[in-house]
Formats: C-alpha cells, sequence, structure tokens
C-alpha cells in the first residue's frame, strides 16, 4: 500500500506555479484591488442578495419610541415600516449599482446613487473612530475568536455592515439610520424559505423579531433577528451558532446606545 | 556591486532581500491558496496581498518557523476575503483536458491505465504514474474546504496539529477532527489504495 503522504507531495508538485517579482509588492494597487473585491461582495451580500428598497420621504428628525416601526416577516425576509403616510411615488434607490432588478422601473424614477464607503477590518477600530453608534458587539461576544472582521459604514453612517466570521460562526449586523426620514419603508431579502416567526426579549425588555431562513433541504440555515429603535433598524444574521447562544447574545446585548443620541 | 540596486524601502527591507523571500515562500503560499481557492488568478492575488502584509509588516520574526507561519496565516485570511460570491469565476481548472470527468470515469481510466502499465511497460509508465497523481489530487480538491487546507497543511507543508490549528485559527480539536474526516473521504474515493499514516 503506497504512502498518502510521499504521493501527495509528488502529486502537489504537479500544481500550477508562481514566480512573482518583488515589485509586484510594493503595487499599492493591487492591495487597493483586494480591497475593492472585500467592499463588492459585503454590497452584494447585503444590497443586492439582501436587497434593502427605499422609500423615503422628506421630513425632519420623528418617533423616538421603538415600536413607531412594523416589522413584518414575508416568505423572503422581512419588511420594516414606519406607521405613518408612506409616499410610495417617492424614488426608489438603486445602491451600488451591481445586480439590479429595478430595470422595468422608468429610468426618470430611478436616482443612481454610488454610496461614499469607509471601511474596517476589524471592529475595534471601527469603534475607536466613535462616529457611529452602535452596540457593543465586542462584550458579547467577548469569548468568541474572530478571525475575519470586517465594518463597512456607508453613507456617513446611515449604513453600517458589520460581519465577523471564523470557521465555525458568522454574525453581521445591518444597521439602517432613518432618523432624517419621516416615514419609510425597507425590505430586507435573503436567500431562503422564511420559517419558525418568534420573538426574543432583551434584558431591557426590548422585543426581537426572530426567524429562521430555510435551506433547499428544509433545514435551519441562518437566524435573522431584527428590531427597530429610535430610528434605527438592526437586522442582525447569525449562521453555526446555537440556539440558546443565539439568545444569550440577543438578551444581553445592551441597546442603550441607541437611545443616547 | 552597483550601489543603486540596493534601494532601501520603507519597511527597511531592500529588494534583493524581500525577492529572496518571495523565492523561498512563494510557491508555498500559492500551492495552499490554489488548494483553497482552486483558481489560478485568485491563488495569485492572494500571494500577492501576503506578500504585501509581509513587506508591511514592522515586526520581527522570532525564528523561521514563526514567519513561515505568519505567512500561511495571512494567506489563510486572505483566502477568505477572496469570495467572490455571484462573481466568482469558472474555476480556471489546471487540467488541460477539460474538468468535466468525475469519479466513475477517473477510476475507469485509471484502471485501463494500470492495465496497459502491466502489458506495455515502459514509456507509458510516465503516463500512468501521471494519471494516479492527477486522481490523487482531484480526490483532494473535490473534498470540502475545510478538510482541503488542513490534508494539505498536514500532508505536504508536514505542519503539527497545533501548528495548523494556529495558523488556521480553529481549535486543536477540531483540526483533529477535520483531518480524520477528511481521512475518511479520502480512503473512500481513492478505494483505500493509501496509508494514511
Amino acid at each position: 500500500m503506497n504512502k498518502f503522504r510521499e504521493a501527495y507531495r509528488k502529486a502537489a508538485e504537479e500544481l500550477p506555479t508562481y514566480m512573482m517579482n518583488a515589485e509586484k509588492v510594493q503595487d499599492e494597487l493591487h492591495h487597493r484591488k483586494m480591497q475593492r473585491q472585500v467592499r463588492k461582495y459585503w454590497i452584494a451580500r447585503y444590497s443586492m442578495a439582501a436587497a434593502a428598497f427605499l422609500l423615503c420621504g422628506a421630513g425632519t428628525v420623528a418617533a423616538k419610541n421603538y415600536r413607531d416601526s412594523v416589522i413584518q416577516v414575508n416568505d423572503t425576509g422581512v419588511t420594516i415600516t414606519k406607521q405613518q403616510n408612506v409616499d410610495t411615488s417617492s424614488h426608489f434607490l438603486k445602491i451600488g449599482g451591481v445586480f439590479s432588478t429595478e430595470d422595468d422601473i422608468p429610468e426618470d424614477d430611478v436616482i443612481v446613487f454610488e454610496p461614499q464607503i469607509v471601511e474596517y477590518d476589524s471592529f475595534e477600530k471601527f469603534k475607536a473612530e466613535g462616529n457611529v453608534a452602535v452596540a457593543a458587539l465586542d462584550r458579547v461576544f467577548a469569548d468568541e475568536y474572530f478571525t475575519c472582521e470586517s465594518v463597512l459604514v456607508m453613507d456617513q453612517g446611515r449604513e453600517v455592515h458589520i460581519n465577523l466570521m471564523n470557521e465555525q460562526v458568522s454574525f453581521s449586523l445591518l444597521q439602517l439610520d432613518y432618523r432624517d426620514a419621516e416615514s419609510y419603508s425597507s425590505s430586507i431579502s435573503y436567500m431562503g424559505q422564511s420559517d419558525n416567526e418568534r420573538k426574543i426579549m432583551n434584558s431591557q425588555g426590548l422585543n426581537y423579531v426572530v426567524f429562521d431562513t430555510l435551506n433547499e433541504s428544509g433545514h435551519t440555515e441562518t437566524v435573522h433577528a431584527v428590531i427597530s429603535l429610535n430610528g434605527r433598524d438592526l437586522a442582525f444574521t447569525f449562521r453555526g451558532f446555537e440556539e440558546r447562544e443565539i439568545e444569550r447574545i440577543l438578551e444581553s446585548l445592551d441597546l442603550t446606545v441607541y437611545f443616547q443620541d | 556591486m552597483y550601489v543603486k540596486e540596493i534601494e532601501m524601502t520603507k519597511a527597511g527591507m531592500d529588494y534583493r532581500e524581500l525577492q529572496l523571500k518571495i523565492d523561498e515562500y512563494s510557491d508555498m503560499l500559492f500551492k495552499l491558496s490554489y488548494i483553497r481557492l482552486q483558481n489560478v488568478q485568485d491563488a495569485e492575488d492572494v500571494v500577492q496581498e501576503a506578500f504585501y502584509q509581509y513587506f508591511k509588516n514592522t515586526k520581527p520574526f522570532e525564528s523561521p518557523e514563526h514567519e513561515k507561519a505568519w505567512l500561511l496565516k495571512v494567506t489563510m485570511n486572505a483566502c477568505r476575503k477572496i469570495w467572490r460570491s455571484a462573481w466568482r469565476r469558472h474555476q480556471n481548472d489546471w487540467r488541460q483536458d477539460g474538468d468535466s470527468r468525475d469519479d466513475s470515469s477517473l477510476c475507469s481510466e485509471k484502471a485501463a491505465a494500470e492495465d496497459a502499465d502491466s502489458l506495455f511497460p515502459g514509456p507509458e509508465d510516465t503516463v500512468v504514474r501521471q494519471e494516479e497523481r492527477r486522481f490523487l489530487l482531484d480526490a483532494v480538491l473535490k473534498l470540502p474546504e475545510k478538510y482541503r487546507d488542513v490534508i494539505h497543511l498536514f500532508y505536504y507543508e508536514e505542519l503539527s496539529v497545533k501548528e495548523i490549528a494556529q495558523v488556521t485559527g480553529r481549535g486543536v480539536s477540531t483540526v483533529t477532527s477535520q483531518l480524520t474526516r477528511g481521512r475518511e473521504l479520502l480512503k473512500k474515493s481513492l478505494k483505500e489504495e493509501y496509508d494514511f499514516e
């Protein structure tokens, strides 16, 4: 019987090789290309694969109470609506311009918006900037080691994408700031069928709407938790976590930061 | 010696030193990236990114082993960032004759090659060996991602379980179970033809 180690080492020699010049290393452009790829991935994931269509009315800051918004789980995701007169004739906002599904909307009604994006490769660096209020995720994940962290701040903090992952689990938070909008309706779609809608109350008496997204086999692929408070909509996504761990995280996450400004 | 060739870089490393490091490690990093991503261009991007990080790193390494582990870890992290989701390009298969062969066709080709070998030793021996290597490599490349890299790091880079855990950011017990599971899958696809000890 042949030794796998020897056989694999010989076989791996057949893989392509790569010769690189040291000057390429100092190519900043290449590094920026890598950064853009990461950015595109996350924009695609949340702006198109989880598409968000905004209907924004003009107006000033309104409701402070988190109960103002209605969260409705549908077959493919969730809709959050502020309970006032939603102006359905408002413009559709096309985010990012990639994989657009709004092709049947008249061009005059579409505003193409390329958001300004600031990115951080760790939650710690993002927090150190202190520009955008976000719940203290580092405290609830104190015992978890993430090998990949990414924070994208778009449109001067009106949209924040936080992604934390390691080989076993991944966590993401999409935070949308509508404090400048008198009324709005946003819809977030996820891949797969929504199921098992339930509520989890945190230690501060605030309720999350929680639901699962199922894969083709009918098994839970991801768990989502959505809450709307003081003009901010938060959509959490958990993959690979146990249900009790998700409950612990949601129950212990301090949301008072959203009522301090 | 031409003084102008020795141009000090921002990190205090000249081009020749950097090129020596690239020559020493680039193949190692490229193979790991390719095993993980199965795309030549993506793997090249990862290697460039890894050496970019190396170039920018100002902290000294404790030993050559530390340096190697650091580079492997950076490479693994860069591989994760390369996900293209819907943009993922068609895999740039290194095999020249297409990628549509499945296990059954590979098995019958292998059997045919072995038969040919017994009847016509000599030049065909190279072909047979090449087919065997391709068959084995295919089996590894078909493993789920999380088993592929531990198999490669253990059998090709000869890292210990603990070293693999440090490089990949996984727990030791996780690496052990992934190695075990990877071997089980390979034993099945390689028809128990290899000794994994």
